[in-house]
């Protein structure tokens, strides 16, 4: 098996497993949309209050549900013996993780993106302004899944791993919330988003080339 | 097809701790190709711990793997010995959602031991363990004994290709049944014939009749007390 075959090997086999626990991603995905339709129950029904929270709410939600996705990344494989042959089978591990990462964001990523269209029209959110809301999310879900992989993988078999995991990631995703809202919101105010866009970009191309060896060092570590 | 001979294994002056204590110190042994090494000792003494680090998914506190028997022999790179061994740990290995021929699929492509495309292979290496009607149920409702005879499957599949030469199989007959345990010992036995070597931690009497057998007791390598005691002194101090 080469190098690409043990990635594709991992992508596989994680979303063979996501099928089998659909319930598993149908959570994440409930969890984004009740999250994003409690704002307009709490701040009114006011067109321009809605307008103005609207990217940053939908921003929010999507990274508090990724953060929900986050603890199932490795916890499963660590407890039923596969992480261990995995590692043990000699093949290589960045390949793994990074297999597995592109199908959690499959799975938990893109039902956000694709739900995003329908909670945009909620919060009356300008036509103009959705495609620069998909974009940001397209290129922010995968780096706040890469980071949270590296987090999940360093606190993998603590007890209080879940909660360490969201200490560990929430200041890290600041910079991508800044960025991601910051460009509908430019988009929505009449400047160019690209400038946000960019930046987000950038984080992305550093985080999906990083990520898979950092968390698979961390995994080495944490099997010990 | 023959499976290429297994090359040699020799370990010097290993040493692993778990946590504060020294499970064992200055442990050497010798395995060459059609030789199997029995680990055995109470619970407690560093039996799996000695497996899991022999393939770096512990660490070893002091000591050295040679690639070969001869005193000549080039000192292996960590992990090295990952690609040429079959693993099978404490946890099953397989998914519960999956069912046992998926499980198997699964591990045979990691192992390299099977190809997505030999599904009448896999098919039969479940029948071989006794599997053949348990093919298509989730593996989270088969029984313990029923797992550690999937596990077994992933041996069988390895007996057809020279790819990994050196098992290490952790208590692999702990839940089968009298039938599973003489299936075990036909398969060791096969493997060895072949060149093959394996290392078993177990406290049951798995030993194929042939190949050369050598039995390592661990708990002659734990440190003395006084040994013990300064090597937490210096952990403490450390």
């Amino acid at each position: 098996m080469t190098e690409l075959g043990t990635l594709a090997w991992a992508l596989r086999r994680d979303l063979r497993l996501a099928m089998r626990r659909r319930g598993d991603a149908l959570n994440v995905l409930g969890f984004f949309a009740l999250a994003c339709s409690m704002f307009p129950l709490a701040v009114g029904p006011q067109r321009e209050w809605l307008t103005r929270i609207g990217p940053g709410v939908i921003w929010v939600a999507a990274l508090l549900a990724t953060l929900l996705a986050l603890p199932r990344l490795f916890e499963h494989d660590h407890t039923d013996g596969t992480l261990d042959a995995m590692i043990a089978s000699g093949r290589p591990l960045p390949m793994v993780v990074a297999g597995k990462l592109i199908a959690a964001w499959l799975v938990t990523g893109l039902p956000l993106i694709v739900l995003t269209p329908v909670l945009a029209v909620a919060f009356s959110l300008p036509m103009h302004a959705l495609p620069t809301m998909l974009a940001s999310l397209v290129l922010g879900t995968p780096t706040l899944l890469g980071l949270g992989a590296i987090a999940g993988a360093l606190t993998l078999g603590l007890k209080a791993g879940p909660t360490l995991v969201t200490l560990l990631c929430l200041p890290l995703y600041v910079p991508v919330l800044v960025f991601g809202a910051g460009a509908v919101e430019a988009q929505v105010s009449g400047l160019s988003p690209a400038a946000h866009l960019a930046l987000l970009a950038a984080g992305m191309l550093v985080v999906a080339l990083a990520a898979p060896p950092v968390a698979a060092q961390a995994l080495r570590i944490s099997v010990e | 097809m023959t499976p290429a001979a297994f090359g040699g294994l020799r370990a010097e002056g290993l040493a692993l701790s778990r946590g504060e204590r020294r499970l064992f110190t200055n442990l050497s042994f010798t395995l060459g190709a059609g030789g199997l090494l029995r680990l055995l000792g109470p619970n407690g003494s560093g039996k799996s711990s000695l497996l899991r680090g022999l393939l770096g998914l512990a660490p070893l506190a002091a000591g050295t793997l040679f690639s070969g028997t001869s005193a000549s022999a080039p000192p292996l790179r960590p992990r090295a010995l990952c690609a040429g061994a079959l693993y099978q740990g404490h946890a099953s290995g397989a998914k519960g959602e999956l069912t046992a021929l998926e499980n198997l699929a699964l591990s045979a492509a990691l192992d390299g031991t099977a190809g997505p495309a030999d599904e009448s292979v896999l098919r039969e290496a479940l029948a071989s363990v006794g599997l053949a009607r348990q093919r298509d149920i989730e593996t989270r409702r088969l029984s313990q004994g029923q797992r550690q005879r999937l596990s077994l499957a992933r041996f069988a599949l390895a007996l057809r290709v020279p790819a990994r030469p050196l098992w290490l199989m952790d208590e692999p007959s702990a839940a089968l049944d009298a039938e599973g345990g003489v299936l075990l010992a036909r398969m060791l036995a096969e493997h060895l014939a072949r060149g093959g070597a394996a290392i078993v931690a177990t406290h049951l009497p798995v030993a194929p009749d042939t190949g050369r057998i050598d039995e390592l007791r661990l708990d002659d390598f734990a440190p003395r007390r006084g040994e013990a005691r300064e090597a937490q002194a210096a952990g403490a101090a450390a």
